[in-house]
């Protein structure tokens, strides 16, 4: 995906929203409210995470490290505040460091966002960065932003410090 | 702690035990390098991998760097990556094709045969210097079996048909799940964990850890409507010989396919009904259970199979770190979109993105932290000594630890080759 195609102008409020729409999705998944943050996507929202080794995608049959439909989202979310999914619980505390965010397309109520992220994990005794970048469809729901599909594509070779994509990314 | 006292095995009382230090010591770690990995079949690739001549894929294999070449012979080669004159990799890159490659340190150039086909400045070398001897070099034996490609870094090692034995069957079972054969798609998984590479061997063939720790894993089936049950009177665990081992799986309620069901049209369902009919016809009322089911297996040292959709090496990085690489396999002779779901069941489910993996690291991570504890001396694995082997017993582990054994101290054979014979005959 090229990523340094000129975005389209963008209003500052339209920017200011989606900025603060992110922000606040941020906190969210760092204060662990997956089931507020689960309110954020559309019926037909998508949640993406390719492997390392093709991060822009592949042509044929390939696996994913996630590939979540909305049943499959709702159901790691309760996986994971079910206190049963060992490698996050206790909690994983976690930050996310989120910038670089540009409107890179708009069709109808759809706006494609870019952003770079750093999202720290910080367990028994592990300080563990996954660095990449979000691809977002948003759309709006009664004036509201939703997420129709999120794809976080991360830039490392492998999972050698993580080990697993245990928390979301 | 001496070598041959690392293991307590004593089948007469129902006994195994494992000492933690396998699990923690340099040194052990330095001699499983030399008496395993230098020694045993180890995998390289698979021939789906390298469709088209001049196609190449780079990978480590028993820590040495190599890349796995189509030549434009037709033939497969795995070679050393490094150059005959000062070392270099002479292969920098994951995937490609490529009719020659070029060293950029001083450019020697081999083609994709592994002949040195150019030297810049060939006048500056005396006669003795002899091109024709400096091509790639191989690991010193190469075999494949039905396109899996093995190296021996032994040279008096046995074949490798030998040395599989009777887990070729079980990889014909991977092989065979259809007519057309199979394929190891590229874009696998890489990951590490922090523990010893013989935890994730146990785990990988452990039925015992699966209600607790994939508890949350079994809990979103059931939500989706998936039962997972026994198959009555046929499950097992297994010894395979030469430290192979297998477990048979779980049956689900809506077939291997469980969890996405209801996601497939029915155009895919009809298909699916008809290659489990096809497999419980190839191979019979005995096996049904695990032919169209799920059985996991190793070949040993560090190859496993999870069901029959996910391939995985385990390389050792440390006493307390580990590499794995995991591959999704499927029928070459589906279409596309039945290709895709099967990812997305098992391979994906399960990876290290999904809802089972991280919960097995966690295990791991969590049981070498305890070994620094090291006033607690000794592993248990001796569950279902006594009885006919059922998948949540550790018979398989067992067999892997035997063998482990044996080459550690250099034994033509393990020194038990079983448990009681009542138990291991039934
Ligand atoms: S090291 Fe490869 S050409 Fe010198
Ligand atoms: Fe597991």
């Amino acid at each position: 995906m090229v990523q340094n195609k000129k975005a389209p102008p963008t209003s500052m409020e339209l920017q200011h929203e989606i900025e603060q729409f992110l922000y606040n999705e941020a906190a969210l998944l760092d204060d662990w409210q997956l089931e507020e943050w689960l309110t954020l996507f559309t019926a037909d929202g998508t949640y993406f995470v390719p492997t390392t080794d093709f991060p822009e995608g592949y042509p044929e049959p390939h696996l994913a490290l996630i590939d979540d439909d909305m049943t499959r989202l709702t159901g790691r979310v309760k996986r994971l505040l079910s206190r049963h999914a060992y490698r996050e619980y206790p909690y994983s505390r976690t930050r996310r460091m989120i910038s670089n965010i540009r409107v890179t397309g708009a069709e109808g109520d759809d706006l494609q966002v870019t952003a770079s992220f750093i999202v720290y994990r910080i367990r028994m005794g592990q300080v563990a960065p996954y660095v990449g970048k979000y691809l977002y469809t948003l759309t709006r729901e009664n004036g509201d932003l939703k997420i129709r599909h999120r794809r976080a594509v991360l830039d490392l070779e492998g999972l050698w410090d993580h080990g697993a994509v245990s928390i979301i990314l | 702690m001496e070598l041959d006292q690392l293991i307590m095995d004593d089948p007469e009382q129902g006994l195994f035990r494992v000492h933690r230090s396998t699990m923690t010591s340099e040194e052990i770690q330095r001699l499983e390098q030399e008496r395993i990995f230098d020694r045993s079949w180890v995998y390289v690739g698979h021939e789906s991998e390298l469709p088209n001549p001049g196609d190449f894929i780079r990978r480590r294999v028993a820590n040495r760097p190599m890349f796995f070449v189509h030549g434009k012979d037709g033939k497969l080669r795995p070679f050393l990556n490094t150059c005959r004159h000062r070392g270099a990799m002479v292969c920098r890159q994951d995937y490609g094709n490529a009719a020659a490659f070029q060293c950029f340190y001083h450019g020697w150039t081999y083609d994709n045969k592994g002949d040195l086909i150019g030297v810049p400045d060939e006048e500056g070398y005396a006669p003795a210097f002899d091109q024709s001897e400096l091509g790639l070099m191989q690991p010193p034996l190469v075999e494949q079996y039905r396109g899996f490609y093995f190296a021996c870094f032994d040279r008096n090692a046995q074949s490798l048909d030998s040395y599989l034995g009777d887990v070729k069957v079980f990889l014909d079972i991977v092989i065979d799940q259809t007519e057309g054969g199979i394929r190891v798609l590229p874009g696998p998984v890489r990951y590490a964990i922090r523990a010893n590479w013989k935890l994730l061997v146990e785990n990988s063939v452990d039925g015992y850890h699966v209600p607790t720790t994939h508890q949350s894993y079994m809990q979103y089936l059931k939500d989706q409507g998936v039962s997972m049950t026994e198959p009555k009177g046929r499950s097992w665990g297994m010894d395979i010989g030469h430290g192979h081992g297998a477990f048979s799986g779980r049956e689900r309620s809506a077939g291997q396919y469980g969890g996405v069901i209801d996601h497939f049209t029915d155009d895919v369902k009809v298909r699916l009904d008809k290659v489990k009919a096809q497999q419980v016809h190839r191979y019979g009322e005995e096996r049904e259970d695990w032919a169209p089911g799920r059985v996991n297996f190793l070949v040993y040292p560090n190859m496993v199979f999870v069901g029959k959709t996910t391939l995985r090496t385990i390389w050792p990085v440390s006493p307390g770190l580990m590499e794995i690489t995991g591959w999704a396999i499927v029928p070459k002779n589906e279409s596309a979109e039945e290709q895709q779901a099967r990812i997305n069941e098992i391979p994906l489910f399960q990876g290290p993105g999904g809802f089972a993996s991280p919960d097995d690291l966690e295990a791991l991570e969590s049981s070498q932290l305890g070994y620094a504890a090291t006033e607690v001396e000794w592993n248990d694995l001796s569950k279902g000594m006594d009885r006919a082997p059922k998948p949540d017993d550790e018979l398989q582990m067992r067999a892997f630890w035997r063998q482990w054994q044996a080459d550690m101290l250099g034994l033509p054979q393990a020194r038990n080759m079983h448990d009681l014979t009542k138990s291991a005959s039934s």
